[in-house]
C-alpha cells in the first residue's frame, strides 16, 4: 500500500440516479498532481470491524484543474463495499487517497481518438476527452447508456456536444451495441486509436469487433477494473512434472492431482490432508510457475513461486521442475 | 518476582490482567494481586486514580483502555494497543462478561474461538447444529501493516446465535486475530442483520498452560438483559472449557505434521504460521 493522503468531500452530488459525483479538496490545501487523462486514484476505505479495502476509481478531472479531484461512482447493487461505502460519503468528511496511477493513458503518437465509454466507463473516457478538446486533437466520443437520464458529466460535455463530436446511443440491447460498434470500428483511419472503458460485456463486444474487423492490436486501449472471469472449463490444463533428483518425468492430466500422478509413476511423496492446508507435502520449485490452489502459503510465498503444495496446486505452464 | 518468559514477542505485547472494575476499592497498600507469565503483580489506583503496577520491586508499565487493564511486560511496547473501535461507536451496547479461568496455553484458548468446526458438536442447539456441520470456504490474511490476521466470508448456520436471537440464521462471521493472545469475532447482529456485533477474548496467561479467558461484547442489542448476555457467554464458554482442558498437550504445537488441520481450519493454520514467523514460543511447542 503507498503512501496516503488526507482528502475532503468539498462537493457532492448525484450526476445521474445511481451515480454520485465527488469533488476531493486536499486536507492540506495543496495542489493536486497533474493528472494525466485515463488516470485512476487509490480509494482507502477503512470500515469499523472489517478489513481495510482498496478501490481504483478514475478522474474526470479537466486538464489543469488541481484543486480537486473529480470522480463519478456507480453504486453497484453487488457491491463488495466499496461503492456502497463511499455512497454514504457526504460534504466535509475526510477520505484518504493513496497513488494516482495511469494504465490507461492516450497514445502520443495517435493521429485520431475514437473514445468508447459504456455507463460509468464515462469516467476516464470523460477525462480523456476534456484534454483532447483542450490540445484540438482530432477525436469522437461515443457514449452507450440506458436512457438520457443516465449521461453523467453533462456539463462537461457540453463543448464536445457544441462540436459535434459527442454522440450519445440510449437504450440499444445488446445487438444495437454490437451494430453501432461495427460501424465504428469498420477499418481504422491512418493513425487511429479506440479506447474503451464500460461494464465487461461492453468491453468483450468492442473487443470482438474490433478483432473481426482486424483492428491493429497496439491501436486499442482497455480500462478494466476488474479480471476478466475465468471460463469453468478453461481452468485446468494437463502439464508434466520432472522430479529433479531422480529425473521421474509424469504427466498430470486434468482431474488429476500431482501427488496423484506422482504415485502413478512410483514416487510416493508424504502427504496428510490432501487438501491444501495442513503443509505437510510443501516442496521446492526448481523451475515452473505453479498455479496455487492451497489454503497455506502466505501472500509473499505465493508471489515467490518458489514453493507448492502438490496435494492440490498445479502448473501455470507446460512443466513443473520440483525438487524431489 | 520476575516474568517466568523469554518470549520477547509476548514480553514487548499488552496483555490483560482483567477489567478495570477489579481494582475498585484497591489501594497500594491492599492491592489487586494476579499471575501473569508465572509472576504475582499488583495493581492499585493512586490517590489520583491514575493506574499502577508492580511485580516485586519493579514498577511496571499499565493503560486502562476498553474498560480493561493492560500491562506491557518489558516495558518497551511493540506498538500501540489493537484497534477497537467499536468500543465507542455510537449505537453499541457494551457489556463486560468477566473471565472464566482455563486450564490451557493462551494460544489454544485463541484457536478455540477462531474455529467454526467445533460449533455443532460443542455448542450444539446454540452456534451450530448436526447435520449442518460444513464450514464454507472462508478466506484467510495478513494485514501486515497492523501485524493482525483476518478470516473473512465465514458464514454458518445458527440455531440460536445469542440471547436475543428466536430463530436460527445464517449468520457471517469475521474472526480477526489482533495478537497472540487476543482475538475479536464479528457476527451479524440479529436485531440488526445489516450489521455486525463484535465479542473481544482477551486472554490473560497465568503462565505457559493456565489463562483467565475475558470476554467483552459490543452488540447491537437493546432488548436482552445484562444477565442474558454475560450468561449466554458463560454458557458458550463452559462448554469450551472442558474441551480445552483436555487437549494433549496443553502447549500448541506450530510445527504442521503433529496435529493434522483439514481445510476448514485454514484459519487456525495461518494462526499457527503467524505464530512461527514472528517467533512466539510462548505457550507453544516450537
Amino acid at each position: 500500500m503507498s503512501a496516503t493522503r488526507p482528502f475532503v468531500v468539498r462537493r457532492k452530488w448525484m450526476t445521474t440516479p445511481d451515480v454520485a459525483a465527488f469533488e476531493l479538496a486536499p486536507a492540506d490545501d495543496l495542489a493536486v498532481p497533474e493528472i494525466e487523462p485515463g488516470a485512476h486514484v487509490e480509494f482507502m476505505i477503512e470500515r469499523a470491524g472489517q478489513p481495510p479495502l482498496v478501490r481504483h476509481y478514475s478522474l474526470c478531472n479537466a486538464p489543469g484543474e488541481r484543486d480537486a479531484f473529480v470522480f463519478g461512482i456507480k453504486l453497484e447493487p453487488q457491491s463488495r463495499g466499496g461503492s456502497s461505502w463511499i455512497h454514504t460519503l457526504e460534504t466535509g468528511q475526510t477520505v484518504k487517497l493513496g497513488a494516482v496511477r495511469n494504465l490507461f493513458p492516450l497514445s502520443q503518437s495517435a493521429r485520431r481518438h475514437l473514445l468508447l465509454a459504456g455507463g460509468i466507463g464515462i469516467t476516464p473516457v470523460l477525462a480523456m476527452a476534456q484534454a483532447l478538446e483542450a490540445n484540438s486533437a482530432e477525436y469522437q466520443l461515443h457514449y452507450f447508456v440506458r436512457g438520457e437520464e443516465h449521461v453523467a458529466f453533462r456539463e462537461r460535455l457540453e463543448r464536445a456536444q457544441a462540436q459535434g463530436r459527442l454522440h450519445v446511443h440510449t437504450g440499444l440491447d445488446a445487438a444495437g451495441v454490437r451494430a453501432v460498434l461495427a460501424d465504428l470500428l469498420d477499418g481504422p483511419a491512418a493513425g487511429e486509436h479506440a479506447y474503451c472503458c464500460g461494464p465487461g460485456f461492453f468491453m468483450d463486444t468492442v473487443d470482438e469487433v474490433a478483432q473481426a474487423k482486424h483492428w491493429p492490436e497496439e491501436g486499442l486501449h482497455f480500462e478494466r477494473f476488474q479480471a476478466a472471469p475465468v471460463a469453468a472449463d478453461a481452468i485446468d490444463d494437463a502439464f508434466e512434472v520432472e522430479l529433479s533428483r531422480s529425473g521421474t518425468r509424469c504427466r498430470v492430466e486434468v482431474g488429476q492431482t500431482i501427488i496423484q500422478a506422482m504415485a502413478a509413476a512410483g514416487c510416493e511423496v508424504i502427504t496428510s490432508c490432501e487438501q491444501g492446508v495442513c503443509g505437510t507435502c510443501l516442496t521446492n520449485v526448481i523451475s515452473g510457475t505453479p498455479d496455487h490452489r492451497d489454503a497455506y502459503l502466505s501472500k509473499a510465498e505465493r508471489e515467490a513461486g518458489k514453493l507448492i503444495l502438490p496435494c492440490v496446486s498445479r502448473s501455470k505452464a507446460p512443466l513443473l521442475i520440483l525438487d524431489l | 518476582m520476575t516474568f517466568q518468559c523469554s518470549d520477547k514477542t509476548i514480553l514487548d505485547d499488552w496483555l490483560t490482567v482483567g477489567p478495570l472494575t477489579r481494582t475498585e476499592g484497591k489501594t497500594e497498600a491492599l492491592p489487586y494481586r494476579t499471575q501473569l507469565l508465572g509472576a504475582e503483580v499488583e495493581v492499585w489506583k493512586d490517590v489520583g486514580g491514575k493506574l499502577a503496577a508492580r511485580t516485586g520491586q519493579r514498577s511496571l508499565l499499565i493503560q486502562e483502555c476498553y474498560g480493561y487493564m493492560w500491562i506491557c511486560p518489558s516495558g518497551a511496547p511493540r506498538k500501540d494497543l489493537f484497534a477497537l473501535p467499536e468500543y465507542s461507536q455510537p449505537g453499541r451496547r457494551i457489556v463486560d462478561c468477566e473471565g472464566i479461568g482455563v486450564a490451557v496455553s493462551g494460544l489454544r484458548m485463541v484457536e478455540n474461538f477462531l474455529d467454526m468446526g467445533h460449533f455443532p458438536y460443542v455448542h450444539a442447539h446454540y452456534l451450530g447444529e448436526v447435520p449442518q456441520t460444513e464450514v464454507a470456504t472462508y478466506d484467510v490474511s495478513v494485514d501486515e501493516t497492523a501485524d493482525e490476521i483476518w478470516a473473512t466470508n465465514c458464514r454458518f448456520f445458527q440455531p440460536k446465535t445469542s440471547k436475543s436471537a428466536t430463530t436460527g440464521l445464517d449468520v457471517q462471521y469475521r474472526y480477526r486475530v489482533v495478537q497472540p493472545m487476543g482475538a475479536v469475532l464479528y457476527k451479524t447482529a440479529f436485531p440488526r442483520p445489516g450489521e455486525m456485533d463484535a465479542i473481544g477474548l482477551f486472554v490473560q496467561p497465568h503462565d505457559e498452560e493456565s489463562i483467565t479467558a475475558y470476554c467483552l461484547l459490543a452488540y447491537y442489542d437493546d432488548v436482552s438483559t445484562e444477565t442474558d448476555l454475560v450468561g449466554f457467554q458463560h454458557t458458550i464458554f463452559g462448554q469450551d472449557k472442558p474441551i480445552l482442558e483436555n487437549q494433549v498437550p496443553k502447549k500448541m504445537p506450530l510445527r504442521p505434521g503433529i496435529e493434522v488441520p483439514t481445510r476448514c481450519d485454514a484459519m487456525s493454520v495461518a494462526f499457527r504460521r503467524w505464530l512461527a514467523s514472528r517467533g512466539t514460543t510462548y505457550g507453544a511447542i516450537a
